[in-house]
């Protein structure tokens, strides 16, 4: 658990740093450093939001309409993070993939 | 959440933020099985497509900049007991770089340029920079773990295990 990085360079030529930034809340203070974009072209930076759908607590189940919201409202905070941290350019504004994951275990769930 | 709903809520997220960030709207293109090689494929040709996409239209001062980034990580490849250098260490690995030097050029206020290029690299997410220290963090990831894990853990347990309290 943590904020981590790793290089890796794919079609021969493409360098790619991947940050896995850690979305637990007392890495939020720390997430400013690590992303900063002053640049005034704005930088080409993908963001990817993972997000879990299963939860492991009881109250998860029984308020599902309660957690799908927490749900939106984490992505609706982790896009404001990305909009306000990254300078707009005129070619590119950020770019964001949402990621669903578990989305097996849910739609089983659900049956 | 079923998939309606889950298209549905991207899609506000979408309209939400469309003046401020590039949501992909790729949901229902992509349904993957995460432990499977031949799934992910179609995503991960599409995430490839988008990079090169991104890449051939980066202005050219940032390309050179970011043709620094493959000496980073084949320096710290070489040296993985020095995460850090010092500014002058950095001076001198730009100034071997041909490209770099090609684009530069000789000019009179290197230092100013040499700065863009750290601030470049900072903000592609290869090394750490800030303009007022005289040394940059070319190992980000022992960065995070080793400085910032330190100061994440840093509470009374943390401080009794390492003898600092009465």
């Amino acid at each position: 658990m943590g904020i981590e990085k790793q290089d890796m360079i794919i079609k021969g030529d493409i360098q790619i740093s991947l940050w896995d930034l850690g979305g637990q809340d007392e890495f939020h203070s720390l997430h400013d450093l690590v992303i900063r974009n002053t640049n005034v072209q704005g930088i080409a930076s993908s963001f990817f939001l993972l997000c879990k759908l299963t939860c492991n607590k009881k109250e998860c189940k029984d308020q599902l309409d309660e957690y799908c919201t927490e749900i939106m409202n984490e992505l609706d905070y982790w896009i404001k993070f990305i909009a306000s941290n990254t300078r707009l350019s005129i070619e590119f504004t950020p770019h964001i993939i949402i990621i669903f994951t578990f989305c097996d275990k849910i739609y089983q769930d659900l049956k | 959440m079923t998939p309606n709903q889950l298209t549905t809520s991207n899609q506000k997220l979408e309209k939400k933020y469309k003046k401020l960030v590039n949501i992909y709207d790729i949901i229902p293109s992509f349904w993957i099985d995460a432990r499977s090689t031949s799934s992910i494929q179609p995503l991960a040709r599409f995430v490839t497509n988008e990079i090169k996409h991104i890449l051939d239209h980066l202005p050219k001062v940032l390309e050179v900049c970011l043709q620094m980034g493959k000496v980073i990580i084949q320096w710290n490849e070489e040296h993985t007991n020095k995460p850090m250098v010092s500014w002058e260490t950095f001076e001198k690995l730009c100034a071997k770089n041909t490209n770099l030097k090609c684009f530069l050029g000789d000019q009179s206020n290197m230092k100013k340029h040499y700065q863009v290029v750290a601030q470049t690299l900072y903000e592609g997410g290869n090394v750490l920079y800030f303009e007022n220290l005289e040394f940059m963090v070319m190992d980000a990831n022992w960065f995070c773990h080793e400085i910032l894990g330190s100061l994440l853990a840093f509470d009374e347990s943390y401080c009794a295990a390492l003898g600092l309290m009465c």
